[in-house]
């Protein structure tokens, strides 16, 4: 958990940090639905444009590699399913096992791995290079038009807003959690499964519960400083710049040329 | 003026309550400490001047206000601040300066206008130069002043503090009285609650609470005084009292209702200076 860094702030120095959070979340958006849309062409050209991306945030590829480790497991299986469960034309084939590997499997076990890889990428450089509050003061602003249906977009900001803030809080807990269990002679590394689930269950319940407690405090606190409904202001209100206009320019450039050259493919 | 008028608080129909047929008057600028053991109503009762808390039965009025009215509460929150035990639940910021500001967001002030006011409050408390900061990343003393800081951006007249001191080091100690008795200086009502008697000698008055009601309502002076004739394990008399009643009982001529370390090296000192004098003239008559 101490080197869980998804969704967290890290790259102060980021020539992104000053690019508007709006603008930001609109291109991971945009970005996310070429990700999902992209046949084998396109998966170069969205690699070469996030390589860029990367270059110009100045996050270093290890923390890029960190934020992609927790889902390396998951990764490879969904690869191997893949793999092994797709018809089509054979590479290998056993006749004795029902063992296939075909051509589709390979390419769609690649696919699938890129496009999940390249999405936390994407959702790991906009929280890496955008301050929490003002992420939370973006959605709140890009929510705004639900409001006509009643939605209560401001709150549902400063609950974002809580739950990101508990991020570091919960791990510090889990952290002084651990070590009471460490220093009482509790065995954390024990091997099995029965026992692995039960060591969880024995940190991430009085979790649970100290998180129920820390709401309820937290809520008797927030409303002492006048939380209520009603019109709010933040500290820092978002303006566009000539960088942000200039990111999305770019942006709509990169999403034009791939719709253009699957138009012409066709 | 913080009015309590006949005041009983219950947490649930089935418990007993908490605070019993209360009545207390706290004037403007008036520092009042409130001591007493675990469980005897202290932070139920400040609870009640931020409308956090309404009474089962009676009423509290601040500045004339009655909690009651929820149309009143955000002016109520206005005119008492309030500091929680424990920092770390109650920062709802993910930076320093955000989490001052967060006071001023809810009253809807202009953003340009909040953040003047947030690097005023954090260098009221010494706290300049830490906006950025995670609070997190904070000792306990210093995650503390940011409440407090938190807290003075909303411009107060009462400043309600639970146990300010808990867990912290000597010089966090230091550092969070010392604030406190500035803020007093600058006319802060202050309402501090503490199982230290020790640390507000310099409280105008001191009230001591007991299952829920007050037993004792006086100066430093007289609730020391009380303290010493009352066996009562719940509570103990400051150090330097206890010390002036063993002397007291040793034969010296000493005051037992000194709290303060100063008042103690006072009082010994004339003493000592007293019994030389005496000794000096017996020796010049023979």
């Amino acid at each position: 958990m101490q080197n869980f860094n998804f969704g967290q702030f890290t790259a102060d120095a980021s020539p992104l940090r000053h690019v508007d959070p709006r603008v930001k979340i609109l291109a991971g958006a945009v970005l996310s639905i070429l990700i999902f849309q992209a046949t084998p062409g396109e998966i170069v050209m969205i690699s070469l444009f996030m390589g860029l991306v990367i270059l110009i945030s100045r996050v270093s590829l290890q923390e890029i590699g960190r934020a992609l480790k927790p889902i390396a497991v998951f990764a490879a299986l969904l690869f191997l399913l893949h793999l092994f469960f797709t018809e089509g034309r054979d590479i290998v084939s056993i006749p004795l096992l029902p063992v296939r590997i075909t051509y589709e499997g390979l390419e769609n076990g690649f696919l699938v791995v890129w496009q999940f890889a390249a999405l936390v990428t994407a959702g790991a450089l906009l929280t890496m290079t955008t301050p929490p509050s003002t992420l939370v003061a973006a959605l709140e602003k890009l929510l705004r038009p639900l409001k006509i249906l009643r939605v209560p977009t401001q709150d549902l900001a400063v609950m974002v807003s809580m739950a990101l803030r508990f991020v570091p809080t919960f791990s510090e807990e889990y952290n002084r959690m651990k070590t009471a269990r460490i220093a009482r002679g509790g065995d954390l590394k024990g091997k099995g499964l029965f026992r692995k689930l039960k060591t969880a269950i024995s940190i991430v319940v009085p979790l649970i519960l100290s998180a129920f407690r820390r709401a309820d405090d937290l809520a008797a606190a927030m409303e002492a400083r006048g939380y209520a409904r009603g019109p709010r202001t933040t500290l820092k209100e978002l303006r566009m710049t000539r960088i942000d206009f200039a990111a999305l320019a770019v942006m709509v450039s990169f999403t034009g040329l791939t719709v253009m050259i699957r138009f012409m493919d066709f | 003026m913080i009015t309590f008028k006949d005041v009983s608080y219950q947490y649930s129909e089935k418990t007993p309550p908490v605070l019993e047929s209360m009545d207390l008057q706290i004037p403007d600028g008036q520092y009042v400490a409130l001591i007493g053991p675990n469980g005897c109503g202290k932070t139920t009762l400040i609870k009640h001047l931020n409308a956090l808390l309404i009474p089962s039965r009676g009423e509290v009025r601040i500045n004339g206000m009655n909690t009651r009215e929820t149309s009143c509460h955000r002016d109520i929150r206005c005119v008492v601040g309030m500091v929680f035990q424990n920092p770390d639940h109650q920062i709802v910021g993910m930076s320093v300066e955000e989490d001052v500001a967060f006071g001023l967001e809810n009253l809807a002030v202009p953003s340009q206008e909040i953040s003047p006011l947030v690097r005023n409050a954090l260098y009221r408390v010494g706290m300049e130069g830490f906006e950025k900061r995670a609070p997190f990343s904070l000792s306990g003393g210093e995650k503390r002043l940011a409440s407090i800081a938190g807290v003075l951006i909303m411009n107060p007249r009462y400043l309600a503090l639970d146990e300010p001191t808990a867990y912290l080091d000597p010089a966090g100690r230091r550092r969070i009285l010392g604030m406190i008795r500035q803020l007093h200086r600058e006319g802060m009502g202050i309402i501090h609650v503490t199982h230290d008697i020790g640390e507000v000698a310099d409280a105008d008055r001191i009230i001591v609470m007991e299952r829920g009601a007050i037993i004792m309502d006086g100066s430093p002076a007289e609730v020391c005084a009380f303290l010493i004739s009352r066996d009562n394990p719940g509570l103990e008399a400051p150090t330097m009292a206890a010390l002036m009643a063993k002397l007291k009982e040793s034969g010296w001529d000493l005051p037992t209702n000194i709290i303060s370390v100063e008042d103690a090296h006072k009082e010994i000192h004339s003493c000592l200076t007293r019994t030389a004098g005496n000794q000096q003239m017996e020796h010049g008559r023979i």
